[in-house]
């Protein structure tokens, strides 16, 4: 048995430290997971609306999340 | 221009770390990570001081692993891969189906993208993070420039040194595990630099 799955047979127990640390590392990886899909919408030509609407989110906190330039102003 | 992990000519010393924290599924790599890579023996002076020491890249290694998997490294015991996986999650099935579907630099190529500019480059798809007291025995051993053309001669030398003068409780811990005075090697690795210079 290698050390990984040690540690990870170790961290089922009820350690709080252990599943916050695991909830942190699964938001990471959402937020991630999001970003890689926005920009392949983007990619495909999707519009900000149209993104907001599949991520379930207004448009303008998308836009703000991911619309490089905003601190300039700049519209897209 | 700014420095920026992973530019060459470091980049060998942050690739190797960061790898050998993957290795052992660490959620960062710090100096008890770079004290492994540099009992590789790429310098011969670096692998004779420590072998004099008794410190061998695979006692290195495992003492890494004993005081990072304890929780008392510089930083998060434990990695994503682990900690998704008590969630029932696995990740390295993860990266390979991003990989495969968004390519193989999709992560670097995202932060660098309009869309990613306004995020911050981390999370688990982005590997253990370099923790403060690696970036200060870098800039110990090399000065605030890490992506300039030039590097001091003995940079292994002077990473070693240069880890050996930080705050790190974790390669304390390391080279206790190793039964290493920390003063003891510093004082031979700088005797070994003015030699050499």
């Amino acid at each position: 048995m290698d050390q990984a799955t040690d540690l990870a047979e170790a961290a089922t127990h009820d350690d709080p430290e252990v599943g916050l640390a695991a909830v942190v590392a699964l938001r990471g990886l959402l937020e991630q997971l999001e970003a890689l899909q926005v920009k392949a919408a983007r990619e495909q030509g999707w519009t900000w609306q149209r993104i907001a609407q599949a991520l379930g989110v207004t448009r303008q906190s998308v836009h703000k999340k991911y619309a490089a330039g905003r601190l300039w102003g700049r519209r897209s | 221009m700014s420095a920026k992990l992973g530019d060459e000519p470091l980049g060998w010393v942050l690739r190797e770390a960061q790898e050998e924290a993957e290795a052992a599924r660490h959620g960062y790599f710090g100096v008890e990570h770079l004290l492994a890579v540099l009992a590789r023996g790429r310098s011969r002076l670096v692998a004779e001081v420590l072998a004099d020491h008794g410190v061998t890249y695979e006692r290195a290694r495992d003492a890494v692993r004993v005081v990072v998997g304890s929780g008392r490294g510089d930083g998060p015991a434990w990695g994503a891969a682990v900690l998704l996986g008590t969630l029932g999650i696995d990740f390295d099935k993860v990266r390979r189906q991003v990989q495969a579907r968004f390519g193989p630099d999709a992560i670097d190529e995202l932060y660098a993208s309009p869309v990613g500019w306004n995020l911050r480059p981390r999370g688990p798809l982005c590997g253990p993070q370099v923790t403060p007291q690696f970036k200060q025995a870098v800039h110990n051993a090399v000065g605030r420039c890490w992506d300039r053309d030039k590097v001091p001669p003995q940079l292994e030398e002077r990473l070693l040194l240069g880890a050996l003068d930080v705050d790190s409780a974790g390669l304390r811990g390391v080279l206790a595990e190793l039964d290493v005075s920390p003063l003891g090697l510093r004082q031979r690795v700088a005797a070994t630099l003015r030699i050499a210079s």
